[in-house]
């Protein structure tokens, strides 16, 4: 399935595809919307005229939150022929179906509400400006639920993949880079990654110093270097502030990842340059931070 | 235990212990939906009741709770948060008793995934433009808007939803605890905990988000190949008592068959009411598991079986096992 970036990224609208062959059901709809937002996004309204054209958009564009459906288009059943198409054949159970009908003489509301994958259905006179408005509520709030949720589990996913193959690891480098990378790749998750630009490194404390064991991005290049060497004074304290709490310390746009093992080796991991995190992140960050330390565990005392 | 020999030996005539089995199985794969009714008019309740008395969604009914304040709603709600969908109404003890019962329900019980309506009498209470931005409501309703068609209109748009999240939220739960028993695996001592752990474990993702009396019915047996025959590593139910044997001849016929099947495709196979999972460890044994669930598999049901057999493997990859070696 693919990831969403609307859901995340707080500058992308929630895409809406309007799918009529009357040219003024699209302008009255636009205009109805225009003002509209949700969750602090507005619309990015989508037009197709015929099922035909709203199936090409659809397969270019999976992740369309939401889709008015006209019922009466090429042929009286067009729009019940594209929902049976967009569930069962390109198998999208995420996006959110309105059936809206101008003629409900073709398509009547007691049997179409439940032989098709709809989630709700409208007759076109019923769309009153606060009805439209409420549809889009509704069925945001739905897709919204769904999206999040598909996230989550995508997240569950790369951590259970991360975990198989810290058990695996012998050195202790390869071990913190590894962990540095799904952190990244979690946290980067649902996220544009040409605009968001996700780096870290993870830090060994020897002799009282901190020195770089592995890193992405910028700080790929310093390995092996003392932290002192290159990193700013801010960052440097909240490190040490870490190490000496001996816990998590999660900021706006960063985040600090204190980690002992068994044998005391403390490690440090710095990311940053994320948006400010979310619910999920959280939980998906905690989740995996108490595993990997059972996986470290473990995979010492097998050794 | 008697009910086991019947199982095992009494091929023709399986329809004394199977078949209450299945149709315990049965009546919880038809678990109603259940409904819960706010409002603190009789008649509102009777209405409804009647409109939706005949409603199936999925081929399963409702079931209706009623509650007349929303102090009351919170007591059941409090004690069972089980409901696919809660119908509120607005104007209760106070003005914005429902309203309320809204925030308990998302805030304070944190229930994110139970469908809220609000139903109300007096819009001029509660203006659908401010309070659908406003509250985490999933529908507004105007009393006068609910004709029957569009009752069950609502029904079917709020349980489809119901569906799809609880769906994946079972999915997650599944993942999470993949997530939480894996260490579990790494500590097997010898290849039967292991075949245990991973009996247990896929038993307990099967069974996720149906009640405990769809657990009992889940049972099943893992077994590593061997010469030709199938060595049971671990069981439940009736192939508990088989653990160490050669079962071949002390299964069904036909379930025999599948395994065969398994280690000739070597992958996965699914069925109607139950599943194989095929292993292959880099020492060249192959492992299967099987598992009567009674229920088909929904895609995202397989994705997470597909989640758990590759998390295995590399557990089995990782870990090596007195007599693996060959």
């Amino acid at each position: 399935m693919t990831l969403d970036i609307a859901l995340r990224d707080p500058t992308t609208d929630w895409k809406v595809l309007i799918i009529d062959d009357d040219e003024e059901v699209h302008t009255v709809t636009r205009l109805v919307l225009s003002t509209y937002n949700y969750a602090g996004k507005g619309l990015d309204l989508m037009h197709a005229y015929s099922a035909k054209e709203a199936l090409e958009v659809l397969q270019s564009d999976p992740d369309i939150a939401v889709a008015l459906v006209d019922c009466v288009m090429e042929t009286d059943r067009a729009g019940l022929d594209l929902v049976r198409e967009i569930r069962e054949v390109q198998n999208n159970h995420k996006i959110r179906l309105v059936l809206r009908t101008g003629q409900p003489g073709y398509a009547p509301e007691e049997q179409v509400i439940k032989e098709y994958d709809i989630n709700d259905y409208k007759d076109k006179t019923e769309l009153t400006n606060t009805n439209l408005k409420t549809l889009m509520y509704t069925n945001l709030r739905a897709y919204k639920d769904i999206a999040t949720l598909d996230l989550h589990r995508q997240g569950l996913e790369i951590i259970i993949n991360a975990m198989g193959n810290l058990f695996h690891i012998n050195s202790f480098p390869e071990f913190a880079s590894a962990i540095l990378n799904q952190l990244v790749t979690l946290l980067g998750l649902g996220k544009d990654a040409a605009f968001v630009k996700i780096e870290g490194f993870a830090a060994e404390s020897q002799k009282g110093g901190l020195k770089l064991l592995a890193g992405t991005g910028d700080y790929q290049g310093m390995i092996n270097k003392e932290i002192n060497e290159f990193l700013s004074e801010d960052v440097i304290n909240e490190i040490r502030d870490a190490a000496s709490r001996k816990e998590n310390i999660v900021f706006e746009d960063h985040l600090v990842v204190y980690f002992a093992s068994q044998e005391q080796q403390e490690t440090i991991l710095y990311i940053n340059n994320f948006n400010a995190l979310d619910e999920l992140d959280k939980h998906l960050i905690n989740t995996f931070c108490t595993n990997l330390t059972i996986a470290y565990e473990l995979n010492a005392k097998r050794q | 235990m008697s009910d086991d020999d019947e199982f095992l030996f009494d091929d023709d005539d399986d329809s004394s212990g199977g078949s209450d089995a299945f149709e315990d199985a049965l009546a919880i794969e038809n678990k109603p939906w259940r409904l819960l009714i706010v409002d603190d008019e009789e008649e509102v309740h009777a209405v409804t009741k009647l409109v939706l008395s005949n409603y199936e969604f999925a081929g399963r009914k409702l079931e209706f709770v009623n509650a007349f304040t929303a102090r009351q709603a919170i007591q059941i709600l409090d004690e069972d948060q089980d409901f696919a969908v809660a119908i509120i109404d607005c104007v209760m003890e106070t003005d914005h008793a429902g309203l309320d019962l809204i925030q308990y329900i998302r805030d304070t019980l944190q229930n994110k995934i139970m469908r809220l309506v609000l139903r109300t009498g007096q819009p001029g209470q509660a203006p659908e433009d401010s309070v659908i931005s406003r509250f985490d409501i999933n529908d507004y309703k105007d009393k006068t808007e609910l004709t029957a068609i569009k009752l069950k209109t609502l029904m079917y748009a709020v349980l489809r939803s119901y569906r799809d999240i609880s769906a994946l939220d079972i999915n997650r739960k599944g993942l999470e605890l993949i997530i939480e028993t894996t260490a579990k695996l790494y500590e097997s001592r010898n290849l039967n905990q292991f075949a245990s752990a991973i009996l247990l474990q896929l038993t307990a993702i099967l069974g996720l988000g149906k009640d405990a009396a769809y657990v009992k019915v889940v049972k099943g047996f893992a077994a590593t190949e061997d010469h030709g025959d199938y060595l049971l590593l671990a069981g439940t139910g009736e192939y508990e008592s088989l653990i160490n044997q050669d079962i071949r001849g002390q299964i069904p016929v036909d379930i025999c068959h599948d395994l065969d099947e398994a280690c000739s495709v070597k992958h996965n196979l699914y069925f109607k009411d139950h599943l194989i999972a095929y292993f292959r460890t880099p020492q060249g044994s192959e492992h299967l598991l099987f598992i009567y669930n009674y229920s088909k598999l929904s895609e995202l049901d397989k994705n997470l079986v597909q989640v758990f057999c590759s998390n295995v493997s590399i557990a089995f990859e990782t870990l090596s096992f007195e007599g693996e070696k060959e």
